[in-house]
């Protein structure tokens, strides 16, 4: 599905990720996990082609990343970020159907779709005119994940994106994810640097730090056949209220 | 309806005749060229007056090129500043513009140069009518200007020239030398030979009798291609103006500040033309020539500086050379950068246009430069990600994201440039600066408020327009955030 080979990426004097071999599973959700500069980020942005890789190729459904098929390929992915990345000067539905209607879709097509996602997401249909600021972090978030999710791809990316809200909100946007997730059966790789998050969302976890991949597997494995001291210590650290 | 406003902007511009006449921006060359234009139009040609145009190398260029087919000037100017040469007799003169295109016809009968002026009061107690008879007078006391006084072709050879050596002599100030004269401070003073004061203070010339003064005799400038016939009725004023006449009409036009009713007294023996347009009608016609200005230079300053700040906000050498480019344009004084632009262009709309254009551009670039530069990046990506083109994304995000900043940098063009507009009267473009610099020239502060108080109105106008333009062109999602 997604498949990374001998993939660095170096900055002149800072090496973001260390030679890395990676695939990812179609139909399963994958979370990436590890501390502030680990180099997950880095993973995600080169899959969208918003970095250029310094060694090594990236595969999309086998096809190789290149500048000439980047338009193509990022339109097979859905892409959310923190706080949705939503375009102010446009409304949620605009925001959605911005990339719909550069294609120039059917408008009926459209508007069945947008509300498919609207109930989805259980978003309110009656706040789809409204501008981003108007908008509360958990509805920005759910229209960043309907923009995402418009044109049905079968790759969905999304970096820390829960990460902006509170805590009740955040719970109960996991929840929706889960479901949604499940009943999409799309591949997904999410970025998180909360392990109950990736517990409870990941199929898989990859944890890495310092730019490299440290172990994979499910929660569980990591808990009780960890790779390195760096396993248990971050496991340890995160034990907090929500495990 | 837009056509229709472009077509209106347009009028102006080019419904005129074919005989243009030129003027610079002092009285005596405004009253020589209106007279000029009654007397073509009394022969049922059209004409159109261009008038004060910034000085003599810019109204030179305009008859070089043909944008202009006669103005008033003197032999002294011709020979000085325009052919530089030795050259004195009008034949040679004219076997030297000959080359240019350009004619010239014998003296207007009037020769505007140096001169010694006394109270006529005095002048006739005393019989002064010559500069030799002050030889018998060498007791009155001499107020020269500073200029005068030091210049190597001044008060010095002078003496020397007549033998003269006045007791008292002194330097001041030229505006109080008048006041000096008529209270009697002092007796004698140089003035222009037909400056308007000369009449006003009643003050008689004395005549250069040693011909000592270069001449400056005032003449028609033509170009040898114009309309024949309009050669022809220009030359009739030949010989029939003198230095008293002048000075009257100079006069009329400084008392009334308006040297329609001083060209009319040029043809005093006829009945009194009244002026063609009432002042407000004037008015109107400025401020739409002014408009069609503002509004041309504006849509080639956006046309330009909209992508020049688009390739400005991506860093690097491109960057720096369009920031200094537009920033070195708004340092040049903007009298020298319409000098520097009429020998290229000529003096037309079109130079008046392209140099408010020119100034307009900062603003315009540094705003979009930097709207551009302030969308956040986590935004950019996600326009990225979604899979839009590099110019959709610069269409339907970027610019519209930045849209309130490069509005408001075109609006502080708009406004600056509503003001620097008033220029173009200089190069003879029109608009409002028209009677801010006649009424500059004739010391007139009415004539300079029809310009300016229109002016500001219109700057307002601007301003308010562009809030307007603020609600229909800035998407209500970002102004959500003020």
């Amino acid at each position: 599905m997604i498949k990374l080979t001998k993939v660095s990426k170096k900055y002149s004097n800072l090496v973001a990720l260390e030679t890395t071999d990676l695939e990812i599973s179609r139909g399963k959700t994958t979370v990436l996990i590890g501390p502030s500069g680990c180099g997950k980020s880095t993973i995600l942005r080169m899959i969208v082609g918003l970095i250029e890789p310094t060694t090594g190729v990236i595969e999309i459904d086998s096809q190789l990343l290149s500048k000439e098929n980047i338009l193509d390929i990022r339109r097979q992915l859905g892409y959310v970020i923190q706080d949705g990345g939503l375009f102010p000067h446009l409304t949620a539905k605009n925001n959605i159907l911005l990339m719909a209607r550069h294609l120039r879709k059917n408008i009926s097509v459209m508007q069945e779709r947008l509300e498919e996602l609207c109930k989805l997401t259980h978003f309110s249909p009656d706040r789809l005119e409204c501008y981003p600021l108007e908008l509360s972090g958990g509805q920005r978030q759910r229209v960043g994940l309907m923009r995402a999710l418009f044109l049905d791809p079968e790759i969905l990316l999304l970096d820390e994106p829960l990460g902006a809200l509170e805590p009740l909100v955040r719970s109960s946007l996991q929840q929706e994810l889960k479901q949604i997730f499940q009943d999409l059966k799309k591949t997904v790789l999410l970025i998180t640097h909360d392990l109950a998050e990736a517990a409870y969302l990941g199929d898989e976890i990859i944890l890495m730090n310092f730019g490299k991949v440290v172990q994979r597997g499910t929660v569980d494995e990591l808990q009780k056949q960890p790779s390195e001291a760096f396993v248990t210590q971050f496991l340890n650290a995160q034990r907090g209220f929500s495990l | 309806m837009r056509y229709l406003l472009i077509l209106l902007l347009l009028l102006p511009t080019k419904v005129f005749s074919q005989q243009v006449i030129g003027s610079k921006k002092f009285t005596e060359s405004y009253v020589l060229a209106e007279i000029a234009k009654r007397k073509l139009e009394e022969a049922g040609i059209k004409v159109e007056h261009r008038q004060g145009l910034g000085g003599t190398t810019i109204l030179w260029e305009a008859m070089r090129t043909g944008a202009v087919d006669f103005c008033p000037d003197y032999t002294g100017t011709i020979r000085e500043a325009i052919l530089q040469t030795k050259t004195t007799s009008l034949e040679g003169l004219r076997a030297e513009l000959a080359p240019f295109g350009v004619g010239l016809t014998e003296s207007l009968g009037f020769n505007n140069t140096y001169a010694l002026a006394v109270r006529r009061e005095m002048a006739e107690k005393l019989g002064l009518k010559k500069v030799s008879d002050l030889k018998v007078h060498q007791d009155l006391k001499v107020g020269l200007t500073h200029e005068f006084q030091q210049r190597s072709d001044g008060w010095g050879p002078f003496t020397k020239h007549y033998g003269l050596n006045m007791e008292q002599v002194k330097a001041l100030e030229h505006a109080l030398a008048y006041q000096a004269i008529r209270g009697g401070q002092i007796d004698v003073m140089d003035a222009y030979s037909t400056d308007a004061k000369l009449a006003e203070y009643d003050l008689v010339v004395l005549q250069d009798d040693l011909n000592f003064f270069p001449r400056y005799d005032a003449v028609f400038l033509y170009r040898l291609d114009a309309d024949p016939k309009a050669i022809e009725v220009i030359k009739t004023l030949v010989n029939t103006i003198d230095e008293e006449k002048m000075v009257k009409l100079n006069l009329e036009a400084e008392k009334k500040a308006d040297y329609v009713a001083a060209a009319n007294l040029y043809f005093s023996n006829l009945s009194s033309q009244k002026s063609s347009q009432s002042v407000w009608q004037k008015i109107l016609y400025w401020t739409i020539e002014h408009l069609f200005l503002v509004a041309a230079s504006m849509l080639v300053a956006v046309g330009i500086g909209l992508p020049l700040g688009v390739a400005a906000s991506r860093q690097g050498l491109l960057s720096q050379a369009i920031f200094s480019f537009s920033g070195i344009v708004q340092t040049i004084p903007s009298l020298a950068l319409l000098a520097l632009l009429v020998p290229l262009l000529g003096i037309s709309q079109k130079t008046a246009i392209v140099a408010l254009a020119l100034y307009s551009l900062l603003p315009i670039v540094r705003n979009t430069a930097a709207g551009l530069q302030d969308i956040p990046s986590n935004l950019r990506e996600s326009a990225q990600a979604l899979g839009l083109e590099q110019q959709a994304i610069l269409l339907k995000v970027y610019l519209p994201m930045a849209s309130r900043t490069i509005l408001a940098g075109i609006k502080t063009s708009a406004v600056i440039n509503v003001g620097t507009a008033t220029l173009a009267a200089l190069i003879g473009a029109g608009g409002l600066g028209e009677p801010i610099v006649s009424g500059l020239t004739l010391n007139n502060p009415d004539v300079i408020l029809q310009g300016a108080i229109p002016a500001a109105i219109l700057a307002l106008l601007v301003e308010f327009l562009f809030e307007l333009l603020d609600r229909l062109l800035i998407p209500k999602g970002l102004r959500l955030s003020s």
